[in-house]
């Protein structure tokens, strides 16, 4: 009995981190309609820009201290992305999106490699083997942390889309770009905003991630085709859709993992993938209705 | 498309190609030790500078003779790479300070550094390139994993050129290739001193009776956890609880950690490099989770291991090839000056990846020096035939090298080392020791 419910406490810690990436690539897809194959690097820049902080202040600030500073700094370079690569090619189709984003995954590796070399880097960290202990199930601290954080985010995005001026206009566009335009929406604007958000989102979780994994140039493909599956189970373009996507990625993950064979355990999570397309192609938590182009 | 947006995007263009390169790998030329060329490596550099990413052009230089470095200089195996780099720049420094080959006219050994990436699938080509491309090499060494090493065997067979491997991969030396070299132990070798540590620790009252063997499923791994699970299943007083492998890359180990849990193990031997053994590990303490562990070396034994763990990598213990802290090399002043020149230029001590890529290139030079010759075959025939004499080719333990054949330094032994105030330290067999056990 505790080994079972300790699996699913991890399954819904590491969850928790899926969908903290996760939550950002449903974002950008669900107002500009890319699949983001850079989301990943994202994340990577996300960690190298908190190792490079946490050198610049001395090793003396904790990755949690830096989170708003890197927030800002990947929400800035959210916006000139969206501005110098993936404007020129809005409206050019799907093809035009996998190829922009896959070369910028490309790029932003090789770049990464030559500013900061091969090498594993780290952020020192003192919790990176603590944990809380609940009875006999003990929970990973970084994990329980950036398993919060993705609650709070989840729920401050879904407040921002529903309560704000903004957040209505950007609602507005994903459903119709045409007519909200014809409403006076700015949607370039909203454009870069929603672009922006989602590189910061994946900033953010870049962050949080640093006590629990090394840094180096390709650590993002650990959690792109993952993310991806769980983007795709809670529905393209929801928010709460890919939170509980993650968390339930991450629950069966850890089921198969334990119970059966590690090995088994990604393929347990495409195989998900499969009957839950199959059953229900939109995604779990999806309303229905076609996707506009 | 404005005439601002157009110039952008062209500015882009050259950004982006240069950033392509950054990231990739190529074969470029260093003679370290040479005094009238001072290469950026020869200070320590352990990354190819944008200098030096042209490709060799395949002179020979006339006084020097070339040796192919391959190393994993990018991608997730970049850590070992970049000691294996550091280790054979160092013995080639040495080598050439101290007239290089005397057989040759005091030639001095030229290095054709390669980034074979850390992707098997890619080995064989660049090898083949870069082979292509230098017909005058002697032969090749750093292959710092079984993977790539197997992947370039074939291709090393085909220019029958000798070269030396890292790997540890027990296919290596029995698939009856002629042309390459270890002068490390096999995966046998492993779990046999696994066994005796074990039985040393129980003897010493540190119990320990239901093992779990957790791998990744590469060649390392999997090569590494059959010999412990033939040793091991028939073990007495030992029952193997649980053998478990895993796709390396994975990014979480909490399952793997409450298998092993669940299944009682007092004694685990996980065979991972440094990424997943840092995650398994520091899973295990988060949930307090202390076995006795006997790792199977790779990235148990990285500098990087340490950094990222932290104190709580103290205690931890591990199979090794090499360490530079055993007694061969403490009782020889050349070996002992050497690590120590190490340590001051790399700032670092000397791993594992780093004193066997040395020791191969100190076995290589000596080779070819008895040769008296690049030719392929003689230096083949040298390396099986003489008996070393270099003071440097005492680094590797236990002392001087023996190739058969198939390729195996016959005298090759493996060691168990500890952690310990963030430095791997030989603690068995007792006769090498540098430290004692760790309580």
């Amino acid at each position: 009995m505790i080994t079972a419910i300790q699996t699913i406490f991890n399954g819904l810690l590491i969850g928790g981190v899926y969908a903290l990436i996760a939550v950002g690539l449903t974002m950008i897809f669900g107002v500009l309609k890319i699949v983001n194959l850079a989301q990943g690097e994202f994340v990577m820049i996300g960690m190298y820009a908190t190792f490079v902080l946490f050198n610049l202040f001395g090793q003396s600030a904790t990755s949690y201290m830096l989170l708003p500073l890197v927030a800002i700094i990947m929400l800035a370079l959210g916006a000139v992305i969206m501005i110098v690569f993936i404007r020129p090619v809005l409206g050019k189709g799907d093809t035009a999106y996998i190829l922009i984003t896959s070369g910028l995954s490309f790029v932003l590796q090789n770049l990464a490699q030559g500013f900061f070399t091969a090498n594993y880097q780290f952020v020192k960290s003192d919790i990176k083997t603590a944990s809380l202990k609940l009875g006999g199930i003990y929970l990973s601290l970084p994990k329980v942390i950036a398993f919060f954080v993705a609650v709070v985010l989840v729920l401050l995005v879904s407040l921002f889309l529903k309560s704000t001026d903004t957040g209505r206009a950007i609602r507005s566009v994903s459903i119709d770009r045409a007519v909200s335009q014809m409403l006076g929406v700015n949607v370039a604007k909203m454009y870069i905003i929603a672009f922006s958000l989602g590189v910061m989102f994946a900033g953010i979780s870049g962050c949080l991630l640093t006590p629990i994994y090394s840094i180096y140039p390709r650590i993002g493909t650990v959690f792109s085709t993952t993310v991806f599956a769980v983007v795709v189970l809670g529905g393209l373009g929801n928010i709460k859709g890919a939170f509980f996507g993650g968390l339930l990625v991450g629950v069966v993950e850890n089921f198969v993992g334990t119970y059966y064979s590690m090995n088994l355990a990604p393929a347990a999570v495409f195989l998900l993938f499969i009957v839950v397309m199959l059953l229900r192609p939109d995604g779990l938590f999806a309303k229905g209705g076609a996707r506009k182009a | 498309m404005n005439m601002g947006k157009r110039l952008i995007g062209l500015l882009l263009i050259p950004i982006m190609i240069t950033s392509l390169f950054a990231g990739c790998g190529g074969a470029s030329s260093t003679t370290p030790g040479n005094t009238s060329q001072q290469p950026a490596s020869a200070q320590g550099g352990s990354v190819p500078t944008q200098a030096e990413q042209g490709l060799s052009d395949g002179s020979t230089g006339g006084d020097t003779v070339k040796i192919g470095l391959f190393a994993c200089l990018s991608g997730n195996n970049a850590d070992s790479g970049k000691i294996v780099r550091q280790g054979v720049e160092l013995a080639t420094k040495l080598v050439n300070e101290n007239g290089g080959l005397e057989n040759l006219g005091g030639a001095k050994i030229e290095l054709v550094v390669t980034d074979i990436t850390s992707d098997s699938t890619q080995v064989a080509a660049i090898v083949e390139r870069v082979l292509s491309q230098n017909p005058d090499m002697a032969c090749g060494l750093g292959f710092s994993t079984s993977g790539v090493t197997l992947a370039a065997i074939s291709v090393f067979e085909n220019y029958k050129m000798p070269f030396f491997t890292c790997g540890t991969n027990n296919d290596i030396t029995t698939k009856g290739y002629n042309y390459v070299f270890r002068n490390v132990c096999n995966g046998t070798a492993f779990s046999d001193i696994q066994l005796e540590f074990i039985r040393y620790l129980q003897n010493a009252g540190y119990g320990g009776t239901k093992l779990g063997i957790v791998y990744e499923n590469t060649a390392y791994g999997i090569s590494m956890a059959e010999s412990a699970e033939a040793k091991f299943s028939n073990a007495d007083g030992l029952e193997l609880a649980l053998y478990e492998s895993f796709s390396p890359g994975f990014s979480d180990a909490s399952s793997l950690v409450t298998k092993l849990k669940n299944a009682g193990c007092d004694i685990v031997i996980p065979c991972a490099y440094a990424n997943e053994c840092s995650l398994i590990m520091s899973t295990m303490a988060q949930m307090n989770y202390s076995p006795i562990v006997v790792g199977g070396g790779a990235g148990m034994l990285l500098p990087s291991f340490g950094v990222d763990m932290g104190e709580s990598v103290n205690g931890i213990t591990s199979a090794s090839c090499w360490n530079f802290d055993s007694t061969n090399i403490t009782n020889s002043a050349a070996c002992t000056a050497a690590v120590k020149q190490y340590e001051e230029t790399y700032g670092d001590f000397m791993a594992e990846h780093a004193g066997l890529t040395f020791s191969h290139l100190v076995a290589a030079a000596e080779a070819i020096n008895y040769a008296g010759s690049t030719d392929h075959e003689e230096i083949r025939k040298a390396i099986i035939e003489m008996t070393p004499e270099w003071e440097l080719n005492l680094i590797n333990p236990p002392g001087y090298w023996d190739f058969d054949e198939k390729g195996d330094n016959i005298n090759a032994i493996a060691l168990i080392v500890q952690w310990q105030d963030g430095r791997p330290r030989t603690v068995y067999p007792l006769e090498y020791a540098g430290a004692e056990l760790m309580q």
